[in-house]
């Protein structure tokens, strides 16, 4: 077992538990911030894949903008544990036979895949540098990396729409 | 790509006329304007003339199937903003926002209708929901709106991460996320691929609300304002299905037998449960809600028979379900309140009305002489050529029967029950326009192939 | 070209009808066409009889393998005709009943004459069933918007069941269409369909309940009673008289040439619901006290021996069905014309309630009298020349093991309606008349006039049938042929 795939098991093992916590935790400030630690997990896994742009753009954006903001919210809202609303047992039953169930065929679909058949391009990809990335997203994929401004502009009208004072 | 570039491009002028153009009447018109060229522009592109000569690099496929339907979904927008542009102002202030809103709406559908790649699949099916959850909510004062929007959103954004992770799986198992080179029968059906499949359908029919993805329907159509739902249920929902269709012709339908089954079971609920839940609701919006649920039951025939037969017939569905829907709807706004009973006595009021929405109702059950029933006639006719489905086609038009049983008690309502109902003003124009629609309807219902000719010529 | 006037007469008429204005216009318009559709059926029957006249058909559907094709054959010549000459019957019948919105009424009882006249003459299996819905549409309206109480929900039971029924047909001749060599649906491709009997047997239920319902045959016939209860008379008039033919005419031309085999295997069954139902709708009729009621209850055991009779696949009764579909049409409209006349001067159709009649009207009685007898079958009359060349058919039928069970629980039913049909006589037309019947008058004049002209074509018929059968017997032995089970047996 080399270094790189204990630290890939070391990480994916932190995602998992933090994204769990982040569902568990009856406290909204707390599910944001182990919501940060999944985050900075999966930067880690960015850079295992030799993808340091990625990695940076994943904390800078997702840590530190949007779940800053996220933070912001939930403070300002002042959510407590009390108003939660609690939901039926059998809501809860259903819920979990059908995410068990989905849970389920994921394992089934993935434990056939080979491990050691390295389809992850560790520390020799080089995709995910800047240099390469602006390349390929400016030729080969200019035509959904445009289209993808159609995206922004019209959350950002919307979000105009919603959030603007009648 | 005449169409898509178009339609963005007038998202953009439409925010322009927000800030510019105060009267709503010259905003309404610039919006009808732009409807009507991208309706013509894309007729062009139909007949050879193009444009815009853009390398999609096989991102995008302008097919004849992906243009007629275009064509289909602007000349329903264009119908839809002739008879329901008027009552957006009652929505909120943003007047000529919603109509940039729709138009990037319109560009997803040409995205959603003409991918090639999974890429663009997503990305056209975020293009058309995200401006939907805004206008889902853009009744701000109403309380119902918002609950309804903010559903929509969590659900939504749900189901496309879901579909985010099919995607990544297929990515995974073929390399690729062109739909045409995937070569799925070649390198064999791992369980990564059949995933990968599943995610992506379940996600598709959360889109389509397919049972038993369909939970969020009733209360999204039913919070949304009225004149917004009428857009959602038909020319959002039709493009859903044609990306749907899409999707698994081009990327399964080397692994047809694979999934049929599957698509079977989910044909059949959403038969069932569309059906039966339809009889039991007192407003008229909430019917039409569980009516869309409905007829994508029937859709999904196509979906499941996935030859020939069943790419025509969804055109010619998305058609008939669409304009009845939008005439519908339609009148469905002018009146006071939303229930069966405002509709008592109507046809004394407004006999024209009446007898325009008796022909919108007999399309939506799939009585002959109507687009409604040529559009049913082709599902049935397809999943009848793929074999080994009889008893779905049976359930089929017994739940075409039952759904007879909702539209019915409008129709009786409108003519056989004694009411005042609402005294309702309305234009000649709006009266000649829903004239028209429903001359569309009925000529579609004797020769359908003036619209299905334009697959092949 | 007169297949073509027969259907285009009615369907531009009751579309010009919606915009008649006031109600005279509209009943003279509705009789005028109706005459003009009568003259045209005739015509059709005497000067233009050469074939090419008779016969049209043009591209439609091209891309479905679907055409326009009518064509007026024996059998469609003897429907039509009992289409056309009812309409007048009808329209003259209820001349003096006000109708609201008297130009929707007569358009839409136009409309619905388009459709049957398009059943009958059909020659494609999708304008079959396009048709099979033009004609139920208008109806439904018709039903619903002028008669009695519980008019809306009784018939909307209706147009549920009818719904169902066409709905499953649409699947079975999917299906077929199917299975047709280049994809088509006429006729003649259907006729040379040949499935396995398994697969005819599916078949041949969704196609048999669509009929069934619409004859109606037991167990699908519990929408009838109360349609025909609730519905204003010209309505049920066209519905008993007309529209259950359509029942008939399809098992005839859409069921037996087309799934010989399942014909064969399930012909047993379907003769036993139908006895069943005879004997079941006899005894109800016994015991009904409502006069609707009682000619519904008649109406479903007639039904049921034609029923019997064409799935004993013989020429003999399958003539007898063909005379009898005429015959039985002009007897029930005559009984409903009858029927009208009293609630309409007594208020009331309960039997019990009534009595002594013939003493204040003995034109009515006498009248009445006749078409009462043309009911149960005596010599001399039309029905007695149906029913008996279908018992004649139905004990020589050879394809059948049960032809005497059935021949016997038959005739049973015929004792059974010898006796509520002079039961109802004799309770309501002799005896003591009580205060509701004491100031009676006689019927009037155009009712008179419309009861004798029926009465004449029932001595008519019933003392030279002929003239019916020599219309019909070429198309009987087609059917007959196309029927065939021997090469099924052989491969057995």
């Amino acid at each position: 077992m080399t270094i790189i795939q204990i630290l890939f098991w070391l990480l994916s093992a932190l995602v998992l538990l933090s994204a769990i916590m982040v569902v568990i935790n009856r406290h909204p400030v707390y599910s944001v911030i182990w919501l940060i630690i999944t985050f900075f997990g999966i930067s880690g896994h960015y850079i295992l894949l030799n993808a340091q742009f990625l990695a940076v753009v994943n904390i800078i954006v997702y840590a530190g903008a949007i779940m800053v903001l996220f933070l912001f919210v939930i403070m300002l809202m002042n959510l407590n544990k009390d108003m939660e609303p609690q939901k039926s047992k059998w809501l809860k039953l259903v819920g979990a036979i059908a995410c068990g169930c989905l849970l389920l065929v994921l394992i089934a679909a993935l434990k056939d895949i080979d491990i050691n058949n390295q389809i992850a391009e560790t520390n020799t990809g080089n995709i995910g540098l800047i240099e390469n990335l602006g390349t390929v997203l400016f030729t080969k994929y200019v035509i959904p990396f445009e289209i993808s401004s159609i995206l922004f502009l019209s959350a950002m009208i919307g979000a105009v729409v919603i959030g603007k004072k009648d | 790509m005449n169409a898509l570039i178009i339609s963005a491009v007038f998202g953009v002028i439409m925010m322009f006329t927000g800030i510019f153009v105060k009267q709503k009447p010259v905003t309404r018109n610039i919006a009808i304007a732009g409807v009507a060229l991208l309706l013509l522009v894309n007729i062009l592109e139909m007949s050879g003339i193009d444009f815009f000569k853009v390398h999609t690099a096989g991102f995008m496929l302008f097919d004849r199937f992906a243009l007629l339907f275009n064509s289909v979904a602007f000349g329903s927008t264009l119908i839809y903003f002739i008879l329901s542009a008027p009552d957006m102002e009652k929505v909120g202030h943003y007047y000529a926002d919603y109509f940039a809103l729709i138009f990037f709406i319109l560009c997803g559908v040409v995205l959603v209708a003409s991918f090639q790649s999974l890429l663009i699949l997503f990305l056209g099916i975020e293009i058309i929901s995200i401006p939907l959850y805004i206008l889902t909510g853009s009744n701000k004062r109403n309380l119902i709106s918002n609950e309804a929007s903010l559903k929509y959103f969590l659900m939504g954004a749900f189901s496309t991460g879901i579909m985010l992770m099919g995607i990544t799986l297929l990515y995974g198992a073929t390399g690729t996320f062109d739909t045409q080179f995937m070569n799925i029968e070649t390198e064999g059906t791992s369980a990564l691929v059949i995933a990968g499949m599943l995610l992506l359908f379940f996600s598709m029919a959360f889109k389509v609300s397919a049972v038993p993805f369909h939970f969020w329907t009733p209360d999204v159509y039913d919070g949304c304002p009225t004149v917004f739902t009428s857009f959602m249920a038909t020319v959002v929902k039709s493009a859903a299905f044609v990306g749907f269709i899409r999707l698994f012709y081009d990327a399964f339908g080397s692994i047809h037998d694979d999934w049929k089954l599957v698509a079977a079971i989910i044909t059949a609920l959403t038969l069932l449960v569309g059906n039966i839940t339809a009889v039991f609701q007192q407003s008229v919006k909430r019917m039409l809600a569980y009516s869309s649920i409905s007829q994508a039951g029937f859709m999904l025939l196509g979906l499941l028979a996935l030859n020939a037969t069943s790419k025509e017939g969804i055109i010619l569905y998305a058609t008939a379900y669409s304009l009845a829907t939008i005439g519908i709807f339609a009148i469905l706004l002018k009146m006071n309140d939303h229930s069966f009973e405002s509709f008592n006595g109507f046809a004394r009021q407004q006999p024209l009305l009446a007898g325009v929405n008796v022909i919108f109702l007999l399309s939506l059950a799939g009585i002959p002489l109507t687009a409604g029933f040529l559009a049913k006639f082709y599902m049935l006719k397809a999943t009848l050529e793929s074999g080994d489905f009889l008893w779905l086609v049976i359930l089929a038009v017994i739940m075409a029967a039952v759904s007879v049983y909702y539209y019915f008690r409008l129709i009786q309502a409108m003519y056989f029950k004694e009411g005042d109902g609402n005294a309702i003003e309305v234009s000649p124009g709006f009266k000649l326009m829903l004239v028209i629609v429903a001359a569309c309807l009925i000529v579609l219902g004797v020769f359908p192939n003036l619209l299905l000719n334009w697959l092949y010529f | 070209m007169v297949p073509v006037l027969l259907i285009l007469i009615p369907l531009l008429a009751g579309i010009a009808s919606f915009f008649t204005g006031s109600e005279k216009t509209a009943r003279f318009w509705a009789l005028l066409a109706s005459l003009f559709t009568l003259l045209v059926s005739i015509l059709g029957l005497t000067i233009l009889k050469d074939p090419s006249y008779l016969a049209f058909e043009t591209s439609w559907l091209g891309s479905l393998g679907s055409s326009f094709s009518v064509k007026l054959d024996g059998m469609g010549q003897i429907l039509c005709l009992l289409t056309a000459i009812s309409y007048p019957i009808i329209l003259l019948a209820t001349w003096h009943t006000p109708h609201k919105k008297a130009n929707n009424f007569f358009g839409l009882m136009l409309l619905t004459q388009a459709g049957l006249m398009g059943v009958f003459l059909a020659m494609d299996a999708l304008l079959f069933y396009f048709f099979w819905e033009l004609a139920l549409i208008p109806v439904y309206f018709l039903c619903s918007q002028w008669g009695g109480e519980r008019r809306i929900a009784v018939t909307f039971k209706f147009f549920i069941y009818t719904f169902i029924g066409s709905l499953l047909m649409l699947v079975g001749i999917i299906y077929l269409y199917t299975q047709t060599p280049g994809n088509s649906f006429a006729i003649a491709d259907f006729y040379n369909i040949n499935l396995p009997t398994s697969e005819q047997s599916n078949i041949f239920w969704l196609l048999f309940i669509a009929f069934a319902i619409k004859m109606p045959v037991f167990p699908f016939h519990t929408w009838q009673p109360d349609t025909y209860e609730q519905t204003n008379y010209a309505t049920t008039m066209v519905l008993s008289g007309i529209m259950v033919k359509m029942g008939v005419f399809g098992i005839i031309r859409w069921l037996l040439p087309v799934l010989p085999a399942a014909s064969y295997a399930w012909g047993d069954t379907v003769s036993t619901m139908a006895i069943i139902g005879m004997i079941y709708a006899s005894l109800i009729a016994i015991r009904q006290n409502d006069l609707k009621r009682l000619v519904a209850y008649s109406s479903i055991a007639h039904i049921g021996l034609m029923c019997v009779a064409i799935f004993a696949e013989t020429e003999s009764g399958m003539q007898g069905v063909m005379i009898q579909m005429f015959n039985h049409g002009i007897n029930i409209i005559a009984l409903w014309i009858v029927v009208e006349i009293i609630e309409r001067q007594f208020g009331t159709r309960k039997i019990s309630e009534l009595g002594g009649l013939a003493k204040k009207m003995p034109v009515l009685s006498i009248l009445l009298m006749i078409v009462a007898l043309a009911n149960i079958a005596l010599p001399l009359t039309n029905s007695f020349i149906g029913e008996f060349l279908m018992f004649n058919g139905i004990f020589g039928s050879t394809i059948t093991k049960y032809n005497v069970v059935f021949m016997v629980c038959a005739g049973i039913t015929i004792i059974l309606a010898a006796i509520y049909t002079l039961n109802m006589i004799r309770r309501v037309f002799y005896g003591e008349t009580n205060e509701i019947t004491a100031n009676a008058v006689d019927i009037r004049e155009n009712e008179k006039w419309i009861l004798i002209a029926v009465v004449a074509l029932i001595f008519i018929i019933g003392v030279y049938p002929q003239a019916i059968l020599n219309i019909s017997s070429e198309t009987v032995n087609e059917i007959l042929k196309e029927a065939d089970i021997t090469p099924y047996l052989i491969g057995k």
